[in-house]
């Protein structure tokens, strides 16, 4: 098992709502476990409703593989002036 | 035989760890309680547990009120005057198989997710924790280290006994024939010896819950599952915690006195009231549990017992009401003992104060609306457990509330056949962009303006924002008020202007109290909303729907003339 | 007969106090389309753009787009341009409201307002009839007063734009503010409106937007509800969180400018971020015209020392009063946002321009003592009162009120002014977005983040996604789908936060029917480079070359932490084939073969010898 920090923004948190604007879900996963199997099996959250998976920093696609220690953040479909 | 007549506040049918604990609940907080069990206190269900008391492996809307059951158990004993026998030691889920071990991983990572504290450990560590188990067959576990177990005896008795010592009154070895209402509409539950009367009743019956939905007209999506399980002999302590298995239902647990409590095996759906065991659950129960726990070799068997527990399609309890006084706490899935405190708190709360509170929100019956009746297991236990999309709660209200003012409801016109119906305006979804004014005018005139308009928006405040017109009320102000019969009714009772007899004398424009009459100076004649012959611009543009076109009642009706006429002056044009 | 246009523009002289009106030129529409380029087209006509910034002769040019007031989704968008008093380069302020509409309902394409008036004076304009009416009752009102007070003394229906106690005090950062909350913000266009004395503009239009085939409009019209209502980013998440949602994102991302650009992340970003905003102060939501979007946020501070009332903040408000001066307290940044309602100011300098009296401060080249106050980094009510000294011109607000470029110069930092051109930069690092810094640094107005907001597709993936950290293919990506294409749609009168669900082909599939004139999308890709082009040919001859296309240093150094640390705007390799692919020469001026090709003809002399 691999440890990694999971944030879900905006109104991803009604998945959540015991989770607080800035909490970070601490998880520990199986290795090689993908974005969107993080997504879809531990969060149950539709891959739909992502729009942006952000990894360390870093826009990833949903088929990446995390690794110990990947800060995770997901944001839906959103975009700013 | 005279039915001797009784009264309470609350009839409570059942006497198992949900009816004691609401019971007790409901009487602390001063009401009047009858609690009728067709057998004994806990014969059901409840006494025929398991004794787990657990947040681990339950579906995620379960979470919540689960974590909130178990912080209570640590103060029960305290409370209730009576050792529960409550033991805190953990919980462990063994995964056995290959195949099992990712699977599980990732519900325990789901389980975190929600906040709970799930660990997985690999087999070293499960044996450092209990060392009584055979690691051989072991491959490592989830393990909750606030999970436990308890005596569900002592936990129902000593919440009947609390119950009653706050005035809850007993009908014992009584079985509930009939639940009918009053006329002014209470409800009377009548027994073989008495008939009572009561402003609330709670179906808390576990398996005879479904008949007794029945007897309201009810059918509701309960099925019996048959649980079977066997204590050992007293034996020296082996095991701690609460164990359960990945593979199939089977748990066990040592309790105080020594003998080891276990079961499952094999689930099966049960419609007779029998709580038989057969042979071959007993023999698959007692083959797994060798495999798993040491020296189990020449222990004896002591006794057996089967138990019916009612399970529901998504492995979570229905709490909601049936009518305006029945509501139905049952359906826990052969895992409720754990969730009895709260549940019982929670309902209590419930009817005191009206109001359905947060923690209830994902077990409403709701849920379960056009649910597809397709075949499911509840021996598929681990399946429950790793709560794939199909036992999740649908998206029906889920766990957390819209984002306020952003979802407009949806509304369901598959009803509507025949119907009459008129614009409904709902103020508090409106933005003030005026897309009806846009959407009136072109269909109309072709072209977009805004004055002589037949729908206006008003602005009363920087945050409170309508559109006015025309309600269609059955006054017709306007007609009454017109001498030169320019405005004439349709069989529909839609009112619209005859344009060739208005003289523009505007007697009509004060005679409505909604604005809902405006003159057009190109026109030189009045105009008003005619439902554009039925398919009514305003409401297909309207964004947020804040105006619909659907079947509206008086009171509606009467809502909309009161908050148009009032913000009348607020319009962006008069 | 008009559709779509009203056919006739409207000319108010100040001076003289003279009012005409002139025909729209169709042909002059058909290649501009309206709004941003035919108000800039119109400007060119007007101005030698060598003149001062804020003579008389600098006009006021109120543009609105053929869609604007046609009732087609968010189509309520009206623009302000004029030789800009900020910068000195051309100025186009875009804003949304009811105002815009209002001047096609009373029957104009565009309000050219040239001269200055000796005394305060306001514009009530009903349908055909104008009026030059005295403003002494409102000057010095903020700009909700002078609109209650407005639609008193004229038609409680009547629209309003005007200009605040900033614009009366000729700040340079002075904004024009419409419908109480909503600003043509940028460029000090509203300098230039207090410098010609002129309060407020007054309209009440009774007449309607003619269309040339209304039932393909507003099949058209409800194809693009649709679109709009199912797209998840435009129907989602504006209304559902605003702008202000990317806060947490984009600090996530590590491109957050933070402490006037000395870093890229600010560690308490969530405090002022969308979900922030959305739990402790929304109000709710209200639309402008005709927009099922409806992203304004009508939000309080109910009590305390930073009580308040207003719209907003939105995104980069809530960065420029919040971040970039290292301002974590959510309510004061909301004060701050409404003050500069209050006062008429751009959110975005003005933050800028505090948060570098902030780094002057802490570095010793400001005094307390000519501040009047210390000025720090952080500090939420320092901001706060230098927000309010700079709005009313009073004290050591008075050099702030002219933008952070004399600022910094003056005190001998030129370094520490953040923008280009003298217009200050926004809210995404151009360290980390490279697609921004070329944006940044060849906008036709200074650093600024809408007019090529590439962060759409180094970012969300729109229209494809393409990593922020490179710069191969971006010359060309920055050029055509973002910089033409919002100029295009800058002209048209809908609001740019629909582009997240329709293309050109939909808003030219409005526009068609509406005008009854040929739009279609081949030609919206010329118009948009044509309109660019003579923006630019306008900064060519008001003296800006090829060295002003360039970011402050502090960009070009590595960002000193987070998840991009080590990154930083590598601009120079690439602007050169940013030139070519626009058809410009090496010093960035428009050669002769794509001036003919865009049917642009060489106004003063500006263009390349080459071909």
């Amino acid at each position: 098992m691999i440890n990694v920090t999971v944030k879900l923004s905006a109104d991803l948190r009604r998945y959540r709502p015991a989770l607080r604007i800035d909490e970070s879900l601490p998880l520990s996963v199986p290795e090689e476990t993908t974005l969107l199997e993080l997504l879809s099996e531990i969060l149950q959250i539709p891959a739909h409703a992502i729009a942006i998976p952000i990894v360390n920093g870093v826009k990833c696609k949903l088929n990446q593989k995390l690794v110990e220690g990947d800060r995770v953040a997901f944001w839906p479909p959103m975009a700013g002036g | 035989m005279i039915m001797k007549k009784l009264k309470a506040d609350v009839i409570i049918i059942g006497g198992g760890i949900v009816g004691c604990t609401t019971a007790y609940n409901l009487s602390q907080r001063g009401a009047d309680v009858l609690l009728i069990e067709k057998n004994g206190i806990g014969s059901g269900a409840t006494g025929r547990s398991g004794g787990g008391i657990r947040q681990s492996a339950r579906v995620s809307n379960e979470i919540p009120l689960a974590m909130e059951s178990v912080a209570l158990f640590p103060g029960l004993s305290a409370e209730l005057g009576i050792d529960i026998e409550y033991t805190q030691s953990g919980n462990f889920r063994l995964v056995e198989m290959p195949d099992h071990l990712r699977p599980m991983q990732v519900d325990v990572a789901r389980q975190q997710s929600h906040g709970l504290d799930v660990r997985w450990l690999g087999v070293t560590d499960v044996l450092e924790l209990a060392p009584g188990l055979r690691w051989q067959n072991i491959m490592g576990a989830s393990y909750c280290p606030d999970d436990g177990h308890c005596d569900p005896f002592r936990m129902v008795s000593g919440f009947f006994r609390k119950a009653k010592e706050f005035g809850t009154k007993v009908l014992l070895n009584s079985e509930v024939q009939s639940i009918e209402q009053t006329d002014d509409g209470k409800a009377v539950v009548k027994t073989s010896t008495h008939s009572v009367q009561a402003e609330k009743v709670i179906i808390a019956a576990g398996f005879g819950s479904q008949e007794l939905c029945q007897k309201i007209g009810l059918d509701l999506p309960l099925q019996n599952v048959r649980y079977e399980s066997m204590v050992t002999e007293p034996l020296p302590p082996i095991l701690s915690q609460m164990f359960g298995v990945a593979s199939s239902d089977l748990f066990f647990r040592q309790t105080q006195n020594g003998g080891i409590h276990f079961g499952g095996g094999l689930l099966e759906e049960e419609d007779e009231e029998d709580t038989k065991t057969t042979r071959d659950n007993l023999n698959m129960a007692v083959a797994h549990i060798s495999r798993l726990v040491k020296d189990l070799g020449k222990t004896n068997l002591l006794r057996t017992w089967g138990g019916l527990d009612p399970s529901t399609p998504d492995g979570m309890p229905i709490l909601d009401y049936l009518n305006e006084n029945v509501l139905l706490a049952t359906g826990f899935c052969g895992h409720g003992l754990a969730l009895g405190p709260i549940v019982g708190r929670y309902l209590a709360e419930w009817i005191s104060s009206g109001q359905l509170p947060e923690a209830l929100e994902p077990f409403k019956r709701n849920r379960f609306d056009g649910w597809l009746q397709t075949k499911w297991t509840p021996s598929g236990a681990f399946a429950a457990v790793l709560a794939t999309e199909d036992t999740q709660t649908s998206g029906r209200g889920t766990v957390g509330s819209g984002i306020p003012f952003m979802t407009p409801p949806e509304y369901d016109d598959s009803e509507d056949e025949g119907l009459h119906k008129l614009l409904s305006v709902n103020p508090e979804m409106c933005t003030g962009c005026r897309m009806c004014e846009s959407a009136c005018s072109i269909e109309h005139e072709k072209m977009v303006r805004q004055t002589g308009l037949r729908i206006q928006v008003a602005y009363p405040s920087d945050d409170f924002f309508l559109p006015i017109m025309c309600i269609h009320c059955e006054e017709m102000h306007c007609m009454e008020a017109c001498v030169y019969d320019a405005l004439e009714i349709n069989d529909y009772g839609i009112v619209s202007v005859v344009d060739e007899n208005c003289t523009a004398c505007m007697l009509c424009i004060p005679a409505c109290p909604t604005g809902g009459i405006t003159y057009v100076d190109s026109k030189e004649t009045v105009v008003k909303c005619n439902l554009c012959g039925g398919n009514p611009a305003c409401a297909k543009y309207c964004p947020t729907q804040a105006i619909t076109f659907r079947p509206i009642d008086d009171e509606i009706r009467e809502k909309m003339e009161t908050v148009m006429s009032k913000h009348l002056d607020s319009r962006i044009e008069k | 007969m008009y559709y779509g246009y009203t056919g006739t523009i409207l000319r108010v002289n100040l001076t003289h106090g003279e009012v005409t009106k002139e025909a729209l030129d169709l042909k002059m529409a058909e290649e501009f389309v309206g709004g941003r380029g035919l108000a800039s087209r119109l400007l060119c006509a007007e101005i030698d753009p060598e003149i001062e910034a804020m003579s008389p002769e600098n006009p006021l040019i109120f543009g609105t787009g053929p869609l604007t007031g046609t009732g087609a989704p968010a189509t309520a968008r009206y623009v302000v341009v004029c030789k800009a008093p900020l910068t000195g380069t051309i100025a186009c302020s875009n804003s949304g409201g009811f105002f815009g509409p209002e001047i096609k309902f009373a029957g104009y394409d565009a309000l050219i307002i040239e001269g200055e008036s000796p005394e305060p004076v306001y514009l009530w304009i009903q349908d055909d009839r104008v009026e030059i009416r005295s403003a002494s009752l409102l000057w010095g009102k903020t700009p909700v007063e002078t609109e209650s007070t407005l639609q008193k003394l004229t038609h409680p229906a009547s629209k309003i734009a005007c200009i605040g106690p900033g614009g009366e005090k000729l700040s340079l950062m002075a904004g024009i503010v419409n419908d109480n909350y909503r600003l043509a913000a940028r460029s000090g266009v509203g300098a230039l409106m207090g410098k010609k004395k002129l309060k407020a503009i007054a309209i009440r239009g009774t007449g309607g937007v003619n269309l040339a085939d209304p039932e393909q409009f507003w099949k058209a019209s409800m194809d693009m509800h649709a679109k709009i209502t199912g797209d998840p980013v435009s129907f989602g998440s504006f209304r559902a969180y605003g702008t202000a949602s990317l806060v947490n994102l984009i600090n996530e991302m590590g491109a957050y400018p933070t402490r006037n650009f000395q870093s890229d992340t600010f560690e308490d970003a969530v405090k002022t971020g969308g979900e922030a905003i959305t739990e402790d102060i929304l109000e709710r939501n209200r639309a402008c015209f005709a927009c099922p979007i409806s992203c304004t946020r009508v939000t309080e501070v109910k009590e305390g020392p930073y009580k308040g009332r207003g719209e907003g903040p939105e995104y980069e408000s809530t960065w420029s009063l919040g971040a970039l001066c290292g301002v974590s307290n959510l309510e004061a940044v909301a004060k701050a946002n409404y003050l500069c309602g209050d006062y008429g100011i751009d959110t975005i300098s003005t933050g800028a321009t505090i948060a570098c009296a902030m780094e002057l401060f802490e570095t010793g080249a400001l005094s307390e003592k000519e501040i009047g106050f210390p000025l720090r980094f952080g500090d939420e009510a320092a901001m706060v009162r230098a927000v309010e000294m700079t709005g009313k011109r009073e004290g050591f607000g008075d050099i702030l009120a002219d933008g952070s470029y004399r600022l910094a110069e003056r005190y001998g930092h030129p370094e520490f002014f953040m923008g280009v051109k003298k217009l200050e930069m926004s809210a995404y690092s151009p360290r980390v977005f490279q697609g921004m810094a070329l944006q940044y640094a060849t906008s036709n107005r200074g650093a600024c983040h809408v007019r090529g907001n590439t962060v759409a597709a180094e970012l969300y993936g729109i229209p494809r996604y393409m990593p922020p950290e490179v710069l191969e293919q971006k010359e060309e990506m920055v050029r055509r789908p973002f910089q033409n294409s919002t100029a295009f749609v800058d002209s048209t009168g809908i609001c740019l936060f629909t582009k997240f669900a329709i293309t050109h082909r939909e808003i030219c599939a409005l526009l068609a029917p509406a005008t009854g004139i040929d739009f279609n999308f081949d030609r919206s890709i010329v118009q948009g480079d044509r309109i660019w082009n003579l923006e630019r040919m306008f900064n060519l001859r008001a003296g800006f070359t090829a060295a002003d296309d360039k970011l402050p240093a502090r960009v070009s150094e590595p960002s000193p932490d987070g998840p991009r640390a080590g990154s930083r705007a590598i601009l120079q390799n690439h602007i050169q084939t940013y030139y070519q692919l626009r058809g410009w020469d090496e010093e960035g001026r428009p050669t002769r073969s794509k001036l003919k090709e865009l049917n642009l003809e060489d106004f003063w002399n500006v263009c390349s010898e080459h071909d």
